[in-house]
């Protein structure tokens, strides 16, 4: 049971990477990035064939799959979502493109490194301990360790830096935001590095322990899906809750029922949250009061030319 | 040189209607023009154009020797043109300083990567910015709320906040959508006060108000807009005298008598 809710809360990290990802393109852009999970994948899958392929040490290694898998975010931002989104071809579009950029990332690696799950060494150093009659192993510990370090800077910087308060601005506001000069084409571009950043180092983290194949990017976006909504969307922390929950519950279900129900058992809670809790466990983040409560009145002639026209409620915003 | 901003010939239309037609003036550095008019003038739309919200049908807009038609927003920030809005839109979430350093980081010079990190050079360059930034609030009274989260704001503090994060940005040509709307005189004072220490520093105010005291009170230079047209241009002298601005408030082709008389009277009594 112990070692059960230990690697529910493990896998429930890497959800919670997702989630992050998911909330931050979201709030700067509106748009829900589904190619979430492949950044966990490609990177997973890039540092393995890196060490494997071309003989890096595993430290290079690990940092050239960050980085391309940065490079993947950034251009999936630069060739397929900004330029939909500069021309107004609405939310929906881009959110559809990024599913369609999950299954090319898939079966592009399918193509370039085949059908066969990859792992990494284990990270050093490793060591283990009990907790009762259950071991904990050490890469269980990285995982969890990391992903409440990655977090937390990830928080720091948005609270701290110019940087993140631009990013924090835009996502709050992005018409007024840009009457102060910040591009949010510009800001959405940060997002998705950092987005693919906080995956990249989702899926180094847990190759060494789970292998990691091309195939399993979708499910990944899809489940770091179901953790942020189930949470509170658009909430780091919400994500986290969320996460490991449905890691957990998946774990258990596997166990004790049937792996073939974990997907129905799954979803089947994510409705019944929805139902009960539209705003999730945590509830949704209050960035959008000021955008309620003002009227439209005399934001008429705002013509933005943003990115997003979508508000956070899903309605067309207030353009003329 | 080509220091002032140059509106020639901008139009907008909206499904038959002419918004903005033809109109042209031009605000010089170190100067607080008025755009005034009455509703449905055009006045809002050739505010919505001037600061890239809009795109016009014609015309053009120069300053500093450049075309700025078809800039983005931010572009034009950065070019030097910055707006304020009738209705305020602090960013909520974002405290009062936060709100004011947002602009402010225009002037920064600090890199991307050094705005990710916190490098030595920006933290020096951050507490300059907010030093800065908690001047501009102190000048109207802000600076004991710099923590407070810009969304609990009273619509009087809100207004202020508006006006000094569009001064933080650093801009030298400032567009102030009726900045003064819903203010009592002392602020009505403090609001004239701060606007007058920008003209000082050499920058160019537009400034669209219903106020007509507060608009004689302040401008240098006045365009008077009726029906998507410039009707006159000129001294508040010379406005006050024009046979046309009369006409357009008292006699209306707009259907606004009640709001024009209001403005008129106020406009005689000066």
């Amino acid at each position: 049971m112990i070692a059960l809710v230990i690697s529910g809360v493990v896998i429930g990290c890497v959800y919670a990477l997702i989630a992050a990802g998911y909330a931050i393109v979201y709030r700067t852009t509106g748009v829900l990035n589904f190619a979430q999970g492949s950044f966990v994948m490609l990177s997973g899958m890039a540092c393995s064939w890196l060490i494997t392929s071309e003989g890096w040490s595993y430290p290079l290694a690990a940092l050239g799959g960050l980085v391309l898998t940065i490079a993947a975010g950034a251009a999936i931002w630069m060739l397929v979502m900004a330029p939909m989104l500069i021309r107004r071809l609405g939310i929906g579009l881009a959110v559809i493109a990024t599913l369609v950029v999950s299954y090319a990332l898939t079966d592009a690696v399918l193509l370039w490194q085949g059908p066969d799950p990859r792992s990494l060494p284990a990270i050093q150093p490793t060591w283990q301990f009990h907790l009762g009659s259950t071991r904990v192993s050490s890469g269980q510990v990285y995982v969890i360790v990391g992903m409440a370090l990655i977090l937390l800077l990830l928080s720091a910087f948005l609270k701290y830096t110019p940087l993140g308060r631009a990013t924090r601005a835009s996502a709050a506001d992005h018409e007024t935001a840009q009457l102060l000069g910040i591009s949010p084409v510009r800001v959405g571009g940060y997002a998705m590095c950092i987005a693919a950043a906080v995956g990249a180092l989702g899926g180094l983290l847990i190759t060494p322990i789970q292998f990691t194949s091309a195939s399993g990017a979708v499910q990944l976006a899809l489940y770091g899906f179901v953790a942020a909504v189930l949470g509170g969307f658009g909430r780091l922390s919400g994500g986290v809750i969320g996460g490991l929950v449905i890691g957990v519950l998946q774990e258990l279900v596997a166990r004790y029922i049937s792996t073939a129900y974990s997907d129905a058992i799954t979803f089947a809670v994510l409705i019944a949250v929805l139902l009960l809790r539209p705003q999730g466990l945590l509830g949704a983040p209050d960035y959008g009061r000021a955008r309620r409560s003002r009227s439209s009145h005399n934001r008429m002639n705002r013509k933005v030319h943003h990115a997003s026209d979508v508000s956070h409620e899903g309605q067309p915003a207030r353009t003329s | 040189m080509g220091d002032e901003l140059v509106v020639s010939g901008i139009s907008k239309q909206y499904s038959g209607v002419q918004a903005v037609a033809d109109a042209s003036f031009t605000v010089q550095p170190g100067e607080v023009h008025g755009l005034v008019g009455p509703n449905g003038a055009g006045k809002s739309t050739a505010l919505g154009i001037l600061s890239g919200f809009i795109p016009p049908d014609a015309g053009s807009i120069t300053y500093r020797d450049r075309e700025l038609v078809g800039t983005v927003p931010d572009k034009l920030v950065r070019a030097g043109i910055a707006r304020t809005f009738q209705e305020p839109s602090p960013i909520a979430g974002l405290t009062v300083l936060e709100n004011v350093l947002t602009g402010l980081h225009i002037q920064g010079h600090a890199g991307t990567l050094q705005a990710a990190v916190r490098s030595p050079k920006l933290r020096a360059e951050e507490k300059r910015l907010k030093a800065e930034a908690l001047r501009l609030l102190g000048s109207v009274g802000l600076a004991d709320r710099a923590d407070a989260d810009a969304g609990d704001l009273s619509f009087g503090e809100l207004r202020y906040l508006e006006v000094v994060r569009c001064l933080g940005t650093g801009a030298t040509m400032l567009l102030l959508d009726e900045p003064a709307a819903g203010m009592g005189k002392t602020e009505t004072e403090r609001l004239t006060a701060l606007i007058d220490d920008v003209r000082k520093q050499g920058r160019g105010v537009l400034l669209v108000d219903h106020d007509m005291g507060f608009i004689f009170g302040l401008c240098d230079a006045i365009t008077v807009m009726n029906a998507g047209r410039v009707i006159a241009d000129g001294t508040p002298d010379e406005i006050e005298k024009s046979e046309a601005v009369r006409e357009a408030y008292l006699g209306g082709s707009t259907g606004n008598h009640g709001a024009g008389n209001h403005e008129a009277g106020k406009a005689g009594a000066q």
